[in-house]
Order: structure tokens, then C-alpha cells, then sequence
């Protein structure tokens, strides 16, 4: 949709163009476009990524026109996932914990997930759709771009653009984020899904796993938990993985009673 | 006396204005937070004031 006018009508194709207020005229106008919709409430992805879309603008007679968007621009909404700056909003990607992060109205920075953020994202979407006039052509607005595949997309590219390496929380830093269980349970399953495979007659011991997570936990400036809780966070994750259960009977070295799992080893420490 | 040169109606007025953004920004803020999370209280009007304030 919109191929053929792009290809033969290259002048119709719009970027973005700040609005020119007169002296007497600073109040913001009610966006009659996709593109003003967007940039007024996200300047600054804009001022970094430039247009949210690109729009065919078809004259319709001497006063009116018909905007068709026909292309999106991935960058721009991925730093709208940021968050509006001007309410204090702030959506970080947590690189060591591969984690997404917002920042409440507590000022305190809370776990969310990839499916929240594609849920905001579409919502957005559509809150513009319904704000936008006649004139707006809302197909691609409403199907296209909030489709699985381009919503995916966005969040994607959201993991560079917003990315936050160690030093976001790191003791000396300004940013609050909860304490709790929850972030154990995270560093839990980042052992567990990164850290362990399955691999038929080889043994990993309770004891090996706990003192690597107690090691990853450590390098995320986490308390460290008793063996007892980290056993109770890590059994059904392993199970849920691989599929098989803590045993206490196995023999190692002489050894038997010995707590493990059988059919999974750590690929590294 | 205009609504501009009673304080009354201009705190009002500016009450009214927070709250708006306020329901706004909370909105954009659920789509983050999980069920059974526990929400920030509800602000009181002067801290709805102060909260406007610190708005970009």
C-alpha cells in the first residue's frame, strides 16, 4: 500500500517538519498527523531518530489533504519504549541480567518484561489511531505496525537504544531498584538457562551449582542467599528446563546421598 | 474577579491540571507493572502540585 504513489510521486513523500509557531501562536496544535502525534509527545526521539513515519500527503482540493503513512521508523519507537521524559518515565535495558527495567512514580526502578513493553507499544499505536482525523489514512497504523512481527521488532531494537551496562546500579549510582527475592530468582534463572545443559550420564552436583550463583549473585551486588532458598528457587526452574527432579541418592567418589541432578553438567563457571 | 486573579480557582485549575497528567502518566505506567505489584499511594493534591512541578 502506497508503493506505487512512493515510486511515482516522490514529491508527496513527508518526513516529519517541525511545526513554525508565530509570536502569538505558542500553544501546541492537535496533531492532524501520525508524525506530529508522535514527535509532540516524544521530542526527543525524534531530535535522535528523526520522523516516526514516513507519509504520503495527497492534496485532496485546494484546503485539504489525505495523509497515508506508509513506512515506519524502528529506531524512533524503540526510544519511545524509553519512556516519556517530560512525566519522569524511564524503561532501561539491564545488559548484565539481560532485564527490563522502569522507573515507577516511587522514582524506583521496577522488573517489567518484552511482552509489557510490546503491550505499550500497541496501546500507543492505537491511542494515536483514534486521535487522528478523517484525513489520516489508519490502516497500516492499526493492522501493520501493531502487528506481532513489527511490535517484536520495536522491542528488539528497544534492547540496543536503551540499553544500560553494570554501573546503572551499581552501588555509587543514583538509581534505586528494588531488593528482593525477585532479583535472586532472576540471577536463579539466568544460571539455569545460561549456564546449564542437559547432557545424558553427567552429573551436576547442588553444591557446584550454589557456589556459582553465589558468585553471580555477587557480581550483581546481591546478598547472598542460604542454600536452603537457593535450592528452593532452583529445583523448579531445572525441572521446568530439563525435566528432571533434584535427587539426594546419588553417588559420587565413595560418596553416596549426595544431592544433584543427573543428564545435566555446567558448561562453564 | 477573572479565574486568573482568584488563587482559589488558580490552585484549583492547576490541581485539575496535574491530576490529568497524572491519570496519563500512571496510565502509561501500568502497561509495565505486574498484577498484584504494589502501586504507588495516590498523591494529595499538594503533592499532586509538587509532582506537576518537577513535570519537563
Amino acid at each position: 500500500m502506497g508503493e506505487n504513489i512512493a515510486l511515482t510521486r516522490p514529491g508527496q513523500l513527508k518526513l516529519y517538519e517541525p511545526t513554525k509557531f508565530s509570536q502569538f501562536d505558542k500553544q501546541l496544535q492537535e496533531p492532524r498527523t501520525p508524525n506530529e502525534w508522535f514527535v509532540q509527545r516524544y521530542p526527543f526521539a525524534y531530535e535522535k531518530h528523526g520522523s516516526p513515519f514516513l507519509e504520503v500527503v495527497e492534496p485532496l482540493d485546494q484546503f485539504l489533504v489525505q495523509v497515508l503513512p506508509i513506512s515506519i521508523n524502528l529506531d524512533f519507537f524503540a526510544a519511545v519504549l524509553g519512556g516519556r521524559r517530560d512525566f519522569g518515565h524511564h524503561v532501561i535495558y539491564y545488559e548484565s541480567e539481560l532485564a527490563w527495567y522502569f522507573r515507577d512514580s516511587d522514582g524506583i526502578y521496577k522488573t517489567t518484561t518484552a511482552e509489557k513493553l510490546a503491550n505499550l507499544y500497541r496501546a500507543l499505536m492505537m491511542k494515536a489511531v483514534q486521535d487522528m482525523p478523517q484525513s489520516v489514512h489508519k490502516l497500516n497504523l492499526f493492522h501493520e505496525w501493531r502487528s506481532d512481527k513489527i511490535t517484536k521488532a520495536v522491542v528488539q531494537r528497544a534492547k540496543s537504544v536503551l540499553a544500560a551496562d553494570s554501573s546503572f546500579f551499581s552501588p555509587t549510582s543514583p538509581h534505586q531498584r528494588i531488593k528482593g527475592q525477585e532479583l535472586q530468582e532472576r540471577v536463579a534463572r539466568r544460571f539455569v538457562e545460561s549456564l546449564l545443559t542437559a547432557e545424558p550420564g553427567k552429573v551436576l552436583l547442588l553444591a557446584d551449582a550454589y557456589s556459582v550463583f553465589l558468585r553471580l549473585a555477587k557480581q550483581q551486588n546481591l546478598e547472598p542467599v542460604k542454600r536452603s532458598d537457593f535450592k528452593a528457587m532452583v529445583v523448579p526452574i531445572v525441572q521446568e528446563q530439563f525435566g528432571v527432579r533434584l535427587r539426594n541418592d546419588l553417588r559420587i567418589d565413595e560418596r553416596s546421598g549426595v544431592r544433584g541432578w543427573k543428564n545435566v553438567k555446567m558448561v562453564s563457571g | 474577579m477573572s479565574d486568573e486573579s482568584n488563587p482559589f480557582l488558580q490552585r484549583l485549575n492547576q490541581i485539575n491540571d496535574a491530576k490529568v497528567k497524572w491519570a496519563y502518566s500512571e496510565w502509561l505506567l501500568d502497561f509495565l507493572r505486574s498484577e498484584g505489584s504494589l502501586k504507588p499511594k495516590i498523591p494529595s493534591d499538594d503533592e499532586l502540585l509538587v509532582w506537576a512541578k518537577t513535570l519537563h
